[in-house]
């Protein structure tokens, strides 16, 4: 038995936590569930522009898929789907991957493309800005969709990075030229990280600018309505400050779900070196 | 149209109780010498021209584009 579970069941909270847990790819930006009281996600004020259509497909009382999925309107009455400013995105429950005899049925991708295509319709959304995580190496079923009503596709490289693996394990896998700029990094950059254990301090100090430029930076470049100076003291983000000859050159902002980490954006102050900072500092 | 195989991966048989996946190598996993893996995700966008059109129904031709 397949099923869809949306935000206004109540059944919806307790599903989308397990979804979030079995995610391989745990996106924190996506699989917070929004409004809720542990939520690490604050939203702008024009929260109240998007409505919340992120939904589960159940299969065996189990989810399968889940779709993190918001309606707007534009200035001109016209419809887009994303989520939160973002790309909508799917999120795919890797147990059901890997016993895909259990409940990875044909019927849960093809619940997941109907509801797709039945808000779009419904909604007549004028775009959809969708992104595909590629999780397992599996292509959405939602892009299918798309792709098959005209989408452009563009292709973005992801890294990821096994960090239960012991430090001398992940140097070993590095590079040697790679391995050589980390190295530098440590040797002459004195690395500060902000996070929600000390972030209070800093508030007040000379380098208070400096953070709240590195958070309006973020959401410049994604151009959402996330708050990630509330993911930052909620400890869900943190801020890896360097400094050089003593002074502050760059910084980089990091979100996490204490599983998954994501590195989102790092920038230079003009005064930076002209040396690889950004290797040391991940 | 764009469709699965130009992006180098496997369109999938929803009849089919086996996975979909990919066998392109655009979108392998690969080591990296950032010692990770390489992985490839997807944006994409789709304008529906025919809601578009529905949107300006109504209007004076003046309005419209």
């Amino acid at each position: 038995m397949h099923s869809i579970i949306e935000t206004s069941d109540s059944a919806f909270p307790a599903f989308w936590k397990e979804l979030a847990e079995n995610d391989p790819l745990q996106n924190p930006l996506y699989l917070q569930q929004q409004g809720a009281a542990s939520s690490p996600v604050d939203l702008a004020t024009t929260e109240s522009e998007f409505e919340d259509r992120s939904f589960l497909i159940i299969a065996r009382d189990a989810p399968v898929f889940g779709c993190s999925l918001t309606t707007h309107k534009d200035d001109r009455g016209g419809t887009h789907m994303g989520y939160f400013g973002m790309e909508a995105s799917t999120h795919v429950n890797c147990t059901a991957i890997a016993n895909p005899s259990n409940n990875f049925e044909p019927q849960s991708i093809c619940l997941l493309q109907e509801h797709i295509t039945r808000l779009m319709e419904e909604v007549k959304s004028h775009s959809v800005d969708y992104l595909d995580p590629v999780s397992c190496g599996v292509m959405s079923p939602i892009t299918q969709v798309l792709l098959e009503r005209g989408a452009t596709p563009t292709v973005q490289k992801a890294q990821l990075i096994d960090l239960s693996l012991s430090e001398h394990a992940l140097d070993r896998n590095i590079s040697k030229s790679y391995r050589g700029l980390i190295h530098w990094g440590r040797r002459n950059l004195q690395l500060k990280t902000l996070s929600a254990s000390n972030i209070e301090l800093s508030r007040g100090e000379s380098t208070d600018g400096f953070l709240q430029s590195a958070l309006n930076l973020a959401s410049q470049r994604f151009e959402n309505c996330l708050g990630y100076e509330a993911l930052l003291r909620k400890g869900n983000a943190f801020l890896v400050r360097a400094n050089y000859q003593g002074d502050a050159i760059a910084n980089a902002l990091f979100v996490h779900n204490h599983k998954t980490c994501h590195y989102l954006t790092a920038s230079t102050t003009a005064d930076a070196p002209h040396r690889p900072i950004l290797h040391g500092m991940i | 149209m764009l469709h699965g195989k130009r992006l180098g991966c496997d369109r999938f048989d929803l009849a089919s109780p086996a996975l979909p996946g990919f066998s392109g190598s655009e979108f392998s996993i690969d080591a990296d010498g950032f010692g990770g893996m390489s992985h490839t995700r997807l944006k994409l966008r789709l304008i529906q021209l025919g809601f578009f059109a529905e949107a300006f129904v109504g209007l004076p031709d003046s309005a419209r584009l």
